[in-house]
């Protein structure tokens, strides 16, 4: 039985939604895994997204989703 | 002295880069072309401060190793249901396969578990507990929110991107070598207190 929806990202195995400590990016993966929940159509939807681990900006990609408004703000 | 080959690979099995474990189980002639080719690229790298190669290099050694040595599992059957809601009026669930538990409930048995915890969201931070053998649980010790995303849900909810959120999450230790009972038993029972409390959605924390 395959999942119905799957939202993949290149993280070190045991931190699917972030690094410890790093409330800004767990909310950018939780955000996307919601975005995905609502917008799939079809069974086995898998969408991959392209962070690389920690030498990405999450605060700016929050900042940019939603004016400025930060995990922990 | 010489150096075994593969002494230079005894990582743990729960090593957090992930892939590249499962060189040991690859043959020694394409475990030395890896560590030559580790060496020259690293050597590149400092002289020319571009690291990118190296990175890349890691990045599909990791691909290649891997489907190597773990064929992709084919399936017959995917289930769904559709999401009908909008997110700002939905409930949603938070589950993790990592084995979180809460301090005073039953760890789970690292040689196979199919039962489950239902964690409470106010939960102090110095009461989750981990009981799980297989991935690298040093970072879920730290913050909960790395495999159980239940305070960014919170501040998801209190931003209004989501209405509300179930009334616990639920955790499963994802090393069940004999899922019968967990398709039969405890995750249809997990799914069912989420029906009763009707929830629009869940997010899986998979480990």
């Amino acid at each position: 039985m395959a999942v119905p929806r799957g939202l993949v990202l290149k993280f070190p195995f045991g931190r699917p939604f972030g690094a410890p400590g790093n409330p800004d990016q767990q909310r950018v993966v939780l955000e996307d895994a919601l975005t995905m929940l609502s917008s799939s159509r079809q069974p086995g939807d898998i969408r991959s997204r392209p962070y690389r681990w920690r030498r990405e900006d999450y605060a700016r990609i929050l900042a940019e989703r939603h004016g400025g408004m930060s995990a922990g703000a | 002295m010489a150096i075994r080959l593969n002494d230079l690979i005894q990582n743990p099995e729960t090593a957090p880069f992930s892939k590249l474990k499962y060189l040991k189980r690859r043959p020694e002639d394409e475990v030395t072309q890896f560590f030559n080719r580790l060496f020259l690229l690293s050597v590149t790298g400092k002289e020319t401060g571009d690291w990118s190669i190296l990175d890349k290099f890691l990045e599909e050694e990791g691909d290649r190793i891997s489907s190597q040595v773990a064929p992709p599992i084919g399936f017959d059957y995917t289930p769904w249901a559709p999401f009908k809601n909008r997110l700002s009026e939905s409930k949603i669930a938070i589950l993790s396969t990592g084995g979180v538990y809460v301090e005073g409930q039953k760890p789970f048995n690292t040689e196979g578990d199919s039962s489950y915890r239902e964690i409470p969201l106010d939960t102090p931070a110095d009461l989750f507990r981990i009981a799980h053998t297989h991935y690298d649980t040093t970072g879920v010790a730290e913050d909960i929110n790395s495999v159980l995303a239940i305070h960014r849900l919170q501040e998801i909810i209190r931003d209004g991107i989501v209405a509300e959120s179930s009334t616990s999450a639920y955790s499963f230790m994802g090393y069940i070598p004999d899922p019968s009972d967990l398709i039969k038993m405890t995750a249809s029972e997990v799914a069912r207190r989420l029906n009763e409390e009707r929830v629009d959605g869940v997010v899986i924390g998979t480990t």
